[in-house]
């Protein structure tokens, strides 16, 4: 519990210095600043998602019930900061690109990690043996590994074979100091805040199978 | 003289972004204490 | 180790005629699969504005898109067989590799998808005004190994499916993220063979087929033992 509200207080100070302290880009305006918490969203959906597969292969070679406990909290936060990527980047879309969506490779493989990290708890959630629910969604997860490369080089090759729309895009700007320490303060933050929320959603879950019924 | 580009406002989008992104975790949180309560009891 | 147990094929092959022989003794899933497909054809035929669209370049990605839920369709079927009297303690207590039950269900599902097809190519050609020849040897060949993969983790995923509480819902939630590869390389593949490109354009897709079906059979033939009791 400290540690959520150590990484609650992180958050709010980075929101802050996002909001008070850190100037506003020309080209881009205010909406810039939606990048300082965009990309810390789906670095933590990254390391969350990294979580989970580790955890699904420990959990399939050891049995140990407690990888299986942190895949299925990782497997949740992931989809929390998964869900923030996908609302806050349109959301800076449409000012910046003049469009809401575009089936780039980047957010198409991201879209992809939504559907499936959902696929994955909509699995837990249908099965109630909990060793039978380990195994699958272990399983799941693993297959999902081995999809994400492929997903990449399909819609990689549609897009470069296929006509898209054009949207104007600013070239990735070198960061001047103050936005760079602005991002990684906020980048720092997030990851906190994401470890935060796994190890909450672990202890959870002990007292849910601590509570069980056998 | 080169023309200087004008900032866009883009602050309605600003606001809204954060807006959503602290709803969702908001919302997280907030589910996280809800469940642990109801097993409590 | 059983004397004079089949071996890994031979016990595939098994398991493969068993499924087969119930499919043609009733023949109910494969009519109603059949009738779906042939179905979802004409209904995005309805859908279609062909001054907006070409025939060429509209009819592969009908077949693959239907062709995807009409197979998940079958696949349900395939481990649902085993639910009543628990029929799969049979075939976990025979003296074969677990691995094998899920080669010989594969075999059977790849079979199935493959009728459904030999059926649901021509009718595309024929709704869509397609040459019939170029179609079926363009259509075909992709179908082949779009089928292999479709199968690989239909298969694999109707097994732990049939074991949860919403199996209908869930089969298509787990598969669709895994069917994209193989539509989009499939459409990809099968409208440039029908436009007559040269193969250069072609081989690409097929290679990332090729590739996801290798990859795909690999890993859900190791991954299927871990689906089942100890």
């Amino acid at each position: 519990m400290k540690l959520l509200a150590v990484a609650i207080a992180a958050v709010l100070a980075a929101i802050v210095r996002i909001m008070f302290f850190t100037p506003i880009e020309l080209l881009q305006g205010a909406a810039q600043k939606i990048y300082y918490i965009h990309v810390p969203a789906i670095l933590s959906a990254y390391l969350a998602l990294g979580i989970v597969a580790l955890m699904s292969i420990v959990y399939l070679w050891l049995h140990d019930e407690r990888a299986d406990r942190l895949a299925e909290s990782a497997g949740e936060v992931a989809l929390l900061f998964t869900t923030v990527t996908l609302s806050t980047g349109p959301i800076w879309a449409k000012p910046i690109w003049g469009t809401w969506w575009t089936w780039d490779a980047r957010l198409t493989l991201t879209l992809f990690l939504w559907f499936v990290t959902a696929a994955y708890l909509v699995l837990r959630g249908a099965i109630d043996d909990p060793i039978m629910r380990g195994r699958y969604s272990a399983v799941l997860a693993v297959l999902a590994v081995l999809l994400i490369p492929f997903i990449h080089l399909s819609v990689y090759l549609f897009r470069t074979l296929h006509p898209m729309p054009i949207v104007l895009k600013p070239d990735r700007p070198s960061l001047p100091v103050e936005m760079l320490t602005t991002f990684l303060l906020s980048l720092g933050a997030f990851l906190v805040f994401c470890v935060a929320l796994i190890r909450a959603r672990y202890r959870l879950a002990l007292l849910r199978d601590a509570t069980a019924v056998p | 003289m080169t023309p200087q580009p004008i900032t866009p406002d883009t602050t309605s989008y600003y606001h809204a972004a954060y807006l959503v992104a602290g709803a969702l975790y908001l919302g997280y949180v907030l589910s996280l204490w809800w469940r642990a309560r109801r097993l409590r009891k | 180790m059983v004397p004079n147990a089949p071996g890994f094929l031979a016990a595939s092959w098994i398991v493969a005629r068993k499924d087969l022989a119930i499919e043609l003794r009733t023949r109910s899933a494969f009519l109603s699969v059949v009738m779906f497909a042939l179905l979802g054809l004409v209904i995005f035929f309805f859908a279609w504005d062909p001054t907006a669209v070409s025939s060429l370049d509209l009819a592969p990605g009908v077949l693959w898109v239907t062709f995807t839920f009409a197979g998940l369709l079958g696949l349900h079927r395939s481990f649902g067989i085993e639910l009543e009297d628990r029929a799969i303690d049979a075939l976990l207590v025979a003296p074969i590799e677990r691995e094998s039950i899920y080669a010989g269900k594969a075999i059977a599902n790849a079979i199935f998808v493959s009728a459904v097809l030999v059926i649901a190519v021509p009718a595309l050609a024929l709704f869509y005004n397609l040459p019939l020849g170029r179609a079926i040897v363009a259509l075909g060949v992709v179908a082949v190994l779009a089928a292999i993969g479709l199968v690989a983790i239909g298969t694999l995923f109707s097994a732990m499916a049939v074991n949860t509480r919403m199996a209908e819902l869930l089969l298509p939630m787990l598969s669709l993220p895994f069917f994209v590869p193989i539509v989009l390389s499939s459409a990809q593949a099968s409208t440039r063979l029908l436009a007559n490109r040269p193969f250069g354009e072609v081989l690409p897709w097929l290679k990332i087929l090729v590739g996801f079906d290798i990859v795909f059979a690999v890993a859900c033939t190791v991954a299927f033992p871990h689906t089942l009791e100890e």
